[in-house]
């Protein structure tokens, strides 16, 4: 049941904001900050009663489940259940969620329905972590869509509608491969066993001949592909990024593309394994293509944000090597890659918000000399241009490293090209601190507008990215995945299994 | 006892006190009270490496080591990494190196920098990159050395960059770290490798296992990219473009950074894995031709250059070549005692430079020197002294006896003659640089006016390393002056002995005469170039060779245009993405389509009894025939 709460929270607390706030920001905020903080504490909770992630044998158990029927003329429940993988990428979603809640301000039209949406696309994205049934999973999949489309058109700027189309268009087009992918591998479970269903661990089991294996896994792997995005399906995520609300893009780089990473490490790769390991050196090229595309991508720009969003792009590439590494090195790395980046990123948007807010551009050739302006706020950005490089002594070198270390096993020329992607992300991230903050100080237009707050928000996620640097231990340990054809054991019951 | 020993971890953890408190305090801190914690902590921890270099030779410790684990850094099934901390012999010697050098130059920081507003900051850089170095020197294993190794990379960007400013300086950082990065991504991919092949990165166990194994493609790979990592970081060729630029950084960062210590984490790495380099012998080869090269490169470079800093810039990537050579020819223990000796004098070499700088309102340019024999006589003869002993003056410098200890073992090596040959006239033109700057700087007329006096926080260094320069050459001295050994004894303890003992008495006073001959050659030719007032001020770097020279034989130009250009231009011309065009012709080519379609409505009735029977005719067909 705590799974449910955990789910529905965020989106109750919009709910509440919408109807409670109306106009009245500071309202919608601490609501919306409350709604997204006590599913935080329940995990947190959640990760600190479970003693299990140490032990190797118990490690690979679910910390929690819960089934309902759903549709059951067709087999469908209302399945949860959570994992190491699945409690991390859920931490990092109700973190994030409660960064943005408290980066609400008065500059917000409608305060209370854009908290209803971020509350919404939350809750759909917990949804997705959560799924143990992959029908609910695709719903949620399909309906992060929803709150996204109205939050790019209703709060983002410049040339929205043609972003917001864009981005619906592609990854409706990957999520209907998908939807065909579930549905086939529904029928053929059905078929062989005379069973109806959509539950991950039994549909895992389906027997299937190896083409039709890599035909399913294909249409998983071009959703994720679009989602995370993977060249060459990724031309829409900068015009998204750049056009989205700060608090969006957040919630877009931060935790929405990592339900891409989430399906491949969950669904594709463990599901189809034979397959997996086919199809693995080609879209192994495609993400080590992306990983130095997207750097030099992000190295022309002249944009902030769109340097941070290809970058992300370049960073998530590794996610794709980590998966089909096909060894507990890759899978693990490429876990806490997701955490990392996501902390990262969001400490990087927030940043560029913050000099948007104080200079009125994110042009980089307009800015300069911020750090004689700001030395705190110099030093915090830097800090997070170093993450971004893979610098070691930050969490996202303890992420890449594993990463390149597991796809060296089986692929050591991918692994060794991909390393060199640390010399691209040094050379835009450099960019980025010599062209804004080194240099001689430009005239800004200082706003009276205070960045304590948002540096405050920084130095914790830098905080928390140096002790994942130092200390990564207790989240290797949780980030273990419950790989369904392992797991044939723990029986499915209806009810509260907590 | 072992309480001593259980203190290993307070020598890197010390500076790194001082950083953080600089760093989070700072600004609360009074001046007065940051030298005190910055030096403060770099001294005790020299303080500490004493204590354990004393410890070390009285009571050695059980398998010639220190050693203490720190915490449990990285476990992912078969992959396990700690944080854990060795003291050898070989470490030994670098931290007292880092630590006692890196003390003296936060002292003449205290002065040089006195007038600068960012001195906090200043500070609490210098105390990273010593915390940093000194986890490089102690790591136990490969990754956590590596993390001392992009510390020193980033701590080296950010002093580079220390005055952010201008520009110019911030782009010297960015090229340092871009280009010492393209070396570690060599050094990352040679530790994924030797991790597959060995199953760890254990340095002990690592190296153990080489051993069993013996010669194979994998160790001769895991050497080439070790070494490209090496490269990198120490300034060799075709990777040295940055250390010249780096003297962007305040000088006393030219003395801890760019020459006494972090450009030798190439040669400490290529050392500590020696016997990797030892099963790979056509890698251990080229490591000495790239030495021979760069010493000789860098060498003719520095004899073009105007600004004092890139003389000695150039003269350290020089000298590191040597060290280079040195390990190729496996030399190995001749290689780190230059190493030391090069510290030594170097430190003292920049820091009396900066003294010059300083008192003449930071002008660099040596053509505007002159004359300051007289008015500066502290700096004189100190500079003097580091001089002679980067000349390699015979019997009384350390750098005599530490380079002729080099260019006698790679004779003495397999197919080192012409590698000798290299290292002498390498001699030659290293007295030869040296002194035209001596005498450009110290004698003729006087063209600029002093400023300020050398205080005694700056001045203090001077003269202790100025003692040191001379008296650490009697560490070690060749067999024809009574052969005593106390560097090399000490040192292996874990570097392999030399190969050189069986030459003969007079085969050694030979090349010892012939590569003193070259250095008194040198200073003769600099002389009567540079040392009377009527020519120096001529300008050479009009001339075409010089102005190649100067420019650092076209490295630059080359890099410049094949790689740095076409990626940055590309990427310009790129930026919207040419993958774009592809949806847009999707696109294009859907509404083409749906226009050629719109078109059949045409409204004519007799196209469209026309299509009707067209389609059931092919309808009926498929269903008889399919």
């Amino acid at each position: 049941m705590i799974l449910v709460w955990i789910l529905v929270l965020p989106a109750a607390g919009g709910l509440a904001a919408y109807f409670a706030a109306g106009s009245n920001w500071r309202v919608a905020r601490a609501i919306l900050a409350a709604s997204m903080a006590a599913p935080l504490l329940l995990l947190v909770w959640l990760w600190g009663r479970h003693s299990g992630f140490s032990d190797a044998s118990r490690g690979t158990e679910w910390i929690g489940q819960f089934t309902i029927a759903w549709i059951p003329q067709r087999g469908i429940q209302f399945a949860l259940a959570m994992d190491g993988l699945a409690l991390l990428l859920s931490l990092l979603t109700c973190l994030v969620g409660l960064v943005v809640a408290l980066s609400l301000n008065g500059s917000h039209k409608l305060p209370g329905a854009y908290a209803l949406l971020l509350a919404l696309l939350t809750t759909a994205m917990l949804g997705v972590f959560l799924a143990s049934d992959l029908f609910l999973f695709f719903v949620s999949y399909e309906v992060m869509l929803l709150p996204a489309y109205a939050l790019l058109i209703g709060w983002g700027h410049g040339d929205t509608r043609r972003a917001a189309t864009r981005f619906f268009l592609f990854t409706q087009a990957g999520g209907l491969l998908m939807l065909v992918a579930i549905l086939g591998l529904h029928v053929a479970h059905y078929q062989a066993t005379g069973v109806q269903t959509f539950l991950y661990r039994e549909l895992s089991n389906t027997p299937l001949s190896p083409q039709v294996s890599l035909l399913f896994l294909t249409g998983f792997i071009l959703a994720f592909a679009v989602k995370l995005p993977l060249v060459p399906f990724h031309t829409w995520q900068p015009d998204t990024y750049a056009s989205a609300s700060a608090e969006t893009t957040i919630l877009f780089s931060a935790v929405m593309a990592k339900t891409a990473g989430y399906g491949l490490l969950r669904f594709a790769v463990p599901m189809f394994p034979g397959a997996a390991e086919t199809a693995a050196p080609g879209v192994m090229a495609l993400g080590v293509l992306t990983i130095l595309y997207a750097s030099w991508l992000a190295y022309g720009q002249t944009d902030l944000k769109r340097i941070v969003a290809y970058s992300s792009a370049g960073h998530l590439g590794y996610i794709v090597l980590g998966a089909f590494a096909m060894n507990d090195i890759g899978t693990r790395g490429a876990i806490v890659q997701m955490v990392c980046h996501g902390l990262s990123v969001t400490g990087l948007f927030i940043a560029v918000d913050v000099i948007e807010r104080r200079t009125g551009t994110r042009d980089i050739e307009q800015l300069g000399g911020l750090w004689k302006i700001s030395p705190r706020f110099g030093s915090l950005a830097l800090i997070l241009a170093l993450a971004t490089l893979g610098l070691p002594g930050l969490g996202n070198f303890v992420g890449e490293f594993l990463i390149l270390t597991g796809t060296y096993q089986h692929h050591p020329l991918g692994a060794a090209i991909a390393a060199f992607g640390a010399v691209l992300a040094a050379a835009y991230s450099l960019r980025i601190v010599q062209k804004v903050f080194f240099g001689p100080p430009k005239e800004v237009t200082e706003t009276s507008d205070s960045a304590a707050f948002p540096m405050t928000i920084c130095a914790v996620l830098i905080a928390a990215l140096v002790w994942i640097g130092f200390f990564p231990q207790p989240l290797l340990d949780a980030a273990r995945t419950v790989r369904a054809d392992r797991n044939e054991a723990l029986v499915a019951s209806a009810g509260e299994q907590q | 006892m072992n309480f001593v020993n259980s203190l290993l971890w307070t020598i890197p953890a010390l500076p790194l006190a001082g950083f953080i408190t600089l760093a989070l305090f700072g600004d609360r801190i009074a001046r007065r009270s940051v030298s005190r914690i910055a030096v403060g902590t770099v001294s005790l921890s020299a303080l500490l490496a004493l204590v354990f270099a004393f410890r070390f030779v009285t009571a050695p410790p059980e398998g010639q080591a220190f050693q203490q684990a720190l915490w449990s850094w990285i476990h992912v099934g078969s992959f396990s990494v700690d944080a854990a901390l060795r003291l050898d012999s070989l470490s030994m010697v670098m931290v007292l190196v880092v630590t006692v050098i890196g003390a003296l130059i936060h002292l003449y920081s205290t002065e040089y920098m006195a007038d600068d507003e960012s001195y906090t900051r200043f500070f609490a850089y210098l105390n990273l990159f010593v915390a940093a170095m000194l986890t490089l020197v102690l790591a136990d294993n490969l990754l956590f050395l590596f993390l001392g190794w992009e510390g020193v990379g980033l701590c080296s960007f950010l002093l580079i960059g220390f005055w952010y400013e201008d520009p110019k300086n911030g782009r010297a950082a960015a090229k340092a770290f871009l280009v010492t990065r393209i070396g570690d991504v060599f050094m990352l991919i040679g530790m994924l490798l030797l991790f597959w092949h060995f199953g760890t990165l254990h340095i002990q166990t690592l190296l153990g296992a080489v051993n069993t194994e013996g010669h194979s493609w994998h160790l001769t790979l895991a050497a080439l990219l070790l070494l490209g990592g090496a490269i990198g970081k120490s300034g060799q060729v075709p990777l040295q473009v940055w250390l010249p630029d780096a003297m962007a950084g305040p000088t006393p960062v030219s003395a801890l950074i760019h020459a006494a210590t972090m450009v030798t984490a190439g040669v400490y790495l290529i050392a500590r894995m020696n016997p990797i380099f030892i099963h790979a012998p056509g890698i251990q080869h080229l490591v000495a031709v790239i030495g021979a090269v760069t010493l000789l490169i860098a060498g003719l470079c520095a004899l073009a250059q105007r600004d004092i800093k890139r003389v000695l810039a150039y003269s350290t990537v020089s000298q590191i070549g040597y060290m280079f050579l040195a390990l190729g020819a496996g030399a190995w223990s001749a290689a780190m005692f230059h190493f030391f000796t090069h510290a030594i004098f170097k430190a003292l070499l920049f820091m009396a430079a900066g003294a010059i700088i300083v008192a003449l309102h930071h002008e660099q340019d040596m053509f505007k020197m002159g004359g300051l024999r007289r008015r500066m006589p502290l700096v004189f003869w100190t500079y003097l002294i580091g001089s002679l002993s980067l000349a390699a003056l015979p019997l009384v410098t350390a750098g005599f006896y530490s380079k002729d200890k080099i260019l006698f073992e790679v004779f003495t090596s397999e197919h080192g003659k012409l590698l000798w040959a290299v290292g002498v006239a390498g001699a030659f033109i290293t007295a030869l640089y040296t002194f035209r700057m001596n005498f450009l700087v110290f004698f003729g007329t006087q063209k600029s006016e002093i400023h300020k006096g050398t205080g005694l926080a700056m001045a203090l260094p001077l003269m202790l390393l100025a003692a040191g320069a001379t008296v650490v050459g009697f560490f070690e001295l060749p067999a024809v002056f009574g052969h005593f050994t106390l560097f090399s004894s000490f040192i292996e303890h874990t570097l392999p002995g030399t190969h050189g003992d069986h030459a003969s008495h007079s085969l050694e006073l030979m090349l010892m005469a012939v590569s003193t001959a070259a250095v008194f050659a040198g200073i003769a030719v600099a002389y009567f170039i540079w040392g009377s007032a009527a020519k120096k001020s001529s300008d050479v770097t009009k001339r075409p060779l010089s102005r190649l020279l100067a420019s650092g034989m076209g490295f630059d130009w080359l890099y410049e245009r094949a790689i740095v250009s076409p990626y940055s231009a590309g990427a310009r011309a790129n930026a919207a993405d040419a993958v774009n065009a592809l949806y847009t012709a999707l696109v294009s080519g859907i509404e083409a389509i749906a226009f050629s379609l719109a078109r059949t409505q045409s409204g004519r009735l007799r196209w469209y009894m026309a299509a009707i029977a067209f389609g059931a005719v092919v309808g009926i067909l498929l269903v008889v025939y399919a």
